[in-house]
């Protein structure tokens, strides 16, 4: 991880100050621990190992695209399109889960 | 004879009242007051058990009209709702303009907020959860700004949405089970259908969009940093109790029904997802009250984990960490009222004030460490026990992903410290800041709430004995193989 590229990417926001870039690797790092305790709760549950691989190598691919928190800021921006995008592809995934479990 | 229903018909009497006194401003004052007082006895006057409104009870051997349910558990929640309140509507009478409204809309919300923990029908949940949704866009409303007019629209137009859904999954439910009562419904919910997957789906997306867990919480997040500090601490308290109602009411529900299990696995996510998504938003800002926004919804997520762990240690530990969270946040949003008064909330433009407020940083300090888990605070208690709780299901894995958000905060919460007393800044503004008054009575609601974060921290059986007892009946033990 390139700190200088990083800190060159905030300045065009106006943020380069150190603290705000150091809370900025923070939250970076935070997301990707996420996914990797996240592939691993996923694996152990549904008991397959292979899906856990599957998904750390996902992880580590989207490690070289760094950094994803821009990507991620601009995802929870507020703008209604946005919302409702997210909000019809959380009714769908919720809709797979729930009724995963169905037996009719 | 049981005065139970008071907690919510004294607010809405009183409501009314405050709105018919428009524009005399110091009966508001008093009455305000005396009201904020009236609020802290209130949840002493019901007794416990079940509470048949207007005397319907059991008709034909089903449970007719407005039930309610109230035990310690929920006695807790409403003492620290109230309790809130008070403070809020005590830091309120500071404020000159429209102060009338804003008792109004406090005290629907307040009264909303009781009847969506003490509600046992699920119809009567739902009309004051609606009430709540237009309570909050209105408290926004109050800021007066064009960004808290957008912030409000927008959280009703998706609400318009989500509330529909929750309806019809009520409606769902109904059709399937024939009542309206969750104590009732509950025995008719041991078989799966199409129509009763569909209602606990559909009440998913009316507890995401209650209390703010993804893919609501940057419209949850918006709405508390476009109003006025105190307003914000109300509303994340709203927010908070209206998580613990739903989730309280799923689990009675579903919780141990075979086929809740993938149900229970997106409750989960949803927390962690909250937690997670708050945090690393939280990092990302330079305006203080969105910061605490975002902290708010990463703090709803570790309540929501808690809960949706759905044993009694979860359930304990999640209602627990709802009632820290909102002493704590509420004290930084107070913090952050009295910070605004001085010279808005750009953390970039602020700087310096530890000088000029030693005793304010210091209580704000406080806060911090409470909510980044710091001992001997209350929020080191709670999130304790909810690294506990996922630890005895055997689930490691989010009790890793706590301590990272937990990292997380303390990262975010010192980074706003800083920029905001201890930055140097030049004499112009130092000057500034020197004219404008420090709000006396939102510095009395920060102290009394830094002294209930050092006094559960050190005691926290003050809380957690009241909600042992509704764990263990609701929750259910299991271990991840």
């Amino acid at each position: 991880m390139d700190y200088n590229k990083f800190q060159k990417d905030l300045e065009k926001e106006g943020h380069g100050d150190g603290i705000t870039v150091g809370a900025f690797f923070t939250g970076e790092f935070t997301l990707y621990l996420l996914f990797i305790f996240g592939a691993l709760i996923i694996g152990r549950v549904y008991g397959k190992t292979l899906m856990t691989l599957f998904g750390l190598s996902a992880l580590a691919f989207s490690l070289s695209t760094f950094p994803i928190i821009f990507q991620f800021k601009k995802e929870n921006s507020n703008a209604i399109n946005y919302q409702l995008f997210w909000l019809s592809v959380f009714l769908g995934a919720i809709a797979f889960c729930v009724y995963l479990t169905a037996r009719w | 004879m049981n005065f139970l229903p008071m907690i919510i018909v004294f607010p809405l009497i009183m409501a009314i009242i405050m709105n018919l006194l428009h524009g005399k401003e110091k009966a508001v004052k008093y009455l305000t007051f005396a009201t904020a007082i009236v609020l802290i006895a209130l949840p002493f006057i019901g007794e416990y058990g079940y509470y048949y409104f207007s005397g319907h009870g059991v008709v034909d051997g089903w449970i007719s009209g407005i039930a309610y349910l109230y035990n310690p558990a929920k006695q807790a929640v409403i003492i620290t709702l109230s309790l809130i309140a008070s403070l809020v509507l005590i830091t309120g009478m500071g404020e000159k303009l429209k102060n009338n409204m804003f008792v109004t809309l406090s005290l629907m919300g307040f009264a909303s907020i009781s009847a969506i923990v003490l509600a046992d029908d699920i119809f009567n949940l739902y009309v004051f959860f609606e009430i709540i949704s237009i309570v909050q866009a209105g408290l926004v409303f109050l800021s007066g700004t064009e960004e808290a007019y957008k912030a409000g629209l927008r959280y009703m137009i998706i609400g318009s949405v989500a509330a529909a859904l929750m309806l019809l999954g009520i409606t769902f439910l109904l059709a399937s089970t024939g009542t309206l009562n969750i104590s009732d419904m509950k025995h008719h919910l041991l078989t799966d259908n199409p129509m009763v997957y569909g209602g606990l789906l559909l009440l998913i997306v009316g507890l995401a969009y209650g209390s703010g867990l993804p893919p609501f919480h940057n419209i949850k997040a918006d709405l508390y940093a476009r109003s006025k500090g105190f307003i914000s601490a109300m509303l994340q308290t709203y927010s908070k109790f209206v998580l613990v109602g739903l989730m309280l009411i799923i689990l009675k529900l579903f919780n141990g029904l075979s086929y809740f299990s993938s149900a229970h696995a997106v409750l989960i996510a949803l927390g962690v997802l909250a937690m997670v998504f708050g945090v690393v938003m939280a990092l990302l800002q330079s305006d203080y009250k969105k910061l605490l926004a975002y902290h708010a919804i990463s703090q709803g997520g570790y309540v929501a984990t808690g809960l949706a762990l759905g044993t009694p240690l979860g359930i304990v530990a999640g209602i627990f960490h709802a009632i820290n969270h909102v002493i704590y946040k509420s004290a930084l949003f107070l913090g952050a009222y009295i910070v605004s008064c001085k010279r808005g909330s750009n953390l970039h433009k602020l700087g310096g004030l530890l000088p000029l407020m030693p005793y304010v940083a210091f209580m704000v300090l406080c806060a911090k460490l409470a909510i980044s888990g710091v001992p001997p605070f209350n929020g080191f208690q709670s999130k304790w026990m909810l690294a506990e709780a996922a630890m005895q299901v055997n689930m490691p894995e989010i009790a890793i992903i706590m301590i990272i958000v937990s990292i997380g905060t303390f990262v975010s919460m010192m980074k706003a410290f800083y920029l905001i007393y201890l930055k140097p800044v030049d004499e112009e503004t130092l000057k500034e800041y020197q004219g404008k008054e420090v709000p006396k009575l939102a510095v009395f609601s920060l102290f009394v709430l830094t002294a209930l974060c050092i006094i559960i921290g050190l005691d926290p059986s003050l809380i957690t004995n009241y909600l042992w007892d509704y764990a263990r009946e609701i929750g259910v033990n299991y271990c991840l193989k």
